[in-house]
């Protein structure tokens, strides 16, 4: 009996050599548009990602404790086998993660690929599959950052804080003063490079629809568009300025909101930058990961120009 | 009986050198140690209260009552919030 050979496909993610088997097409789409870096491959394979329509194994495997990573909006929970292997619950379509050092393999099954929507993040499986992309790069000693980021001058502030608390309006103030962006909601730093990446996924600036007040009328009255999520997209391609792919990473500014007072930037102790940090990196799931990246961070706190910036009255000065 | 400290396995910590920041990857909280408190956590795993009152009388100016009250409340502190875990001995 002839069997169909194994189709893969190669990808540079960041700069790390990434192949995926037996990818469906909308995964490959996905793999591409959200991940596809224009940065050559300069690392042996880091991520090997195989794409089933069965789970890999035909019973289910026995597990050690429950992991949560919790997401913007969202959490998913990890079944732990051991340190260095995770599965999703649903044995129909899940997603297995397994690290080895610096090397991650990735298996994905759902019986039904076909019926997964265009590079749609929504579904449960990709959002797993987003988890683990994310866990193996940071295997690699990148880290995620929840932030918007703004660059001049080969020079970039990150913009932290909570979901609606003013990233992406204060984004746009930054651009309508010249700033270029480089995130609206997140990108990728490399702690020892300092450099901040942009993350091919995002298609550009997103905006509650009440957040449409507070950025200046030369913003209000251009091409947004509603999303399914309710929110306003302004495609990159759409704003004067070309987003730039990635800058070194100088500031991190932790917004807050006060409107009794006027906006002004104010000191960060040491305690909140490092508070704010790990609420924007996010909590590694693996043991390793997480280790090493709190070595890291007390250096980043040291080394980076930390502020806090109170959105009030009046625009912000950045 | 004798009660031995550890680290509870997975807190994460972030060293600010005169602070300690500790994080609870289960709930996200954070809690941060004064350097008097760092010390504490770096004495762990410990075998005794005592033994943990020592390394504070090594570091400051304290009898040893005293580092023995204060690492007792502390630990008290951080086994509550699920930072330490412990282990009761008999003598």
């Amino acid at each position: 009996m002839m069997t169909k050979s194994p189709s893969s496909i190669e990808l540079s993610i960041l700069g790390h050599r990434c192949r995926a088997t037996n990818a469906p097409p909308a995964i490959e789409a996905w793999l591409r548009h959200c991940w596809q870096s224009t940065r050559p491959a300069w690392s042996d394979a880091a991520i090997d990602a195989t794409f089933l329509t069965t789970p890999p194994w035909t019973r289910a495997p026995t597990y050690e404790d429950v992991d949560i990573t919790a997401l913007d909006g969202a959490t998913l929970s990890w079944l732990r086998h051991g340190p260095r292997c995770w599965s999703t619950r649903n044995a129909s379509a899940g997603v297995e993660l397994t690290l080895f050092g610096h090397r991650a393999c990735i298996r994905a099954w759902d019986a039904e690929w076909s019926k997964l929507p265009r590079a749609d993040r929504a579904t449960s499986t990709l959002l797993a599959l987003h988890v683990a992309m994310c866990e193996a790069l940071r295997g690699r000693g990148l880290v995620p950052l929840h932030a918007a980021v703004i660059a001049r001058g080969g020079r970039a502030t990150a913009l932290v804080g909570r979901a609606g608390v003013g990233k992406s309006s204060t984004l746009i103030a930054a651009l309508e003063a010249g700033w270029a962006p480089i995130a609206e909601d997140f990108a990728w730093l490399d702690p020892v490079t300092r450099q901040v990446f942009a993350w091919s996924g995002e298609r550009g600036v997103r905006l509650r629809p009440d957040g449409l007040r507070r950025v200046p009328s030369s913003w209000s009255s251009a091409a947004w568009r509603e999303e399914r999520d309710g929110k306003l997209l302004l495609a990159y391609n759409q704003i004067p300025l070309p987003r730039l792919e990635s800058a070194e990473l100088t500031r991190i500014a932790l917004i807050d909101r006060d409107a009794s007072r006027a906006t002004a930037f104010e000191p960060l102790s040491a305690r909140e930058a490092a508070r704010a940090f790990w609420e924007s990196a996010g909590v590694p799931l693996c043991r390793l990961n997480r280790e090493v990246f709190a070595r890291r961070v007390p250096t980043l706190i040291s080394d980076l120009e930390w502020t806090r910036l109170i959105l009030g009255q009046g625009s912000p000065e950045l | 009986m004798l009660r031995s400290f550890a680290h509870a396995p997975d807190v994460i910590t972030t060293d600010l050198g005169d602070e300690l920041i500790l994080l609870d990857p289960r709930n996200g909280e954070m809690f941060s140690l004064n350097s008097c408190g760092r010390r504490v956590w770096f004495a762990l795993p410990a075998r005794s209260v005592v033994q943990v009152a020592n390394a504070l009388c090594s570091e400051y100016e304290v009898t040893l009552e005293r580092a023995r009250s204060d690492a007792e409340t502390l630990l008290d502190e951080l086994t509550r919030a699920g930072l330490v875990i412990h282990d009761d001995k008999k003598p």
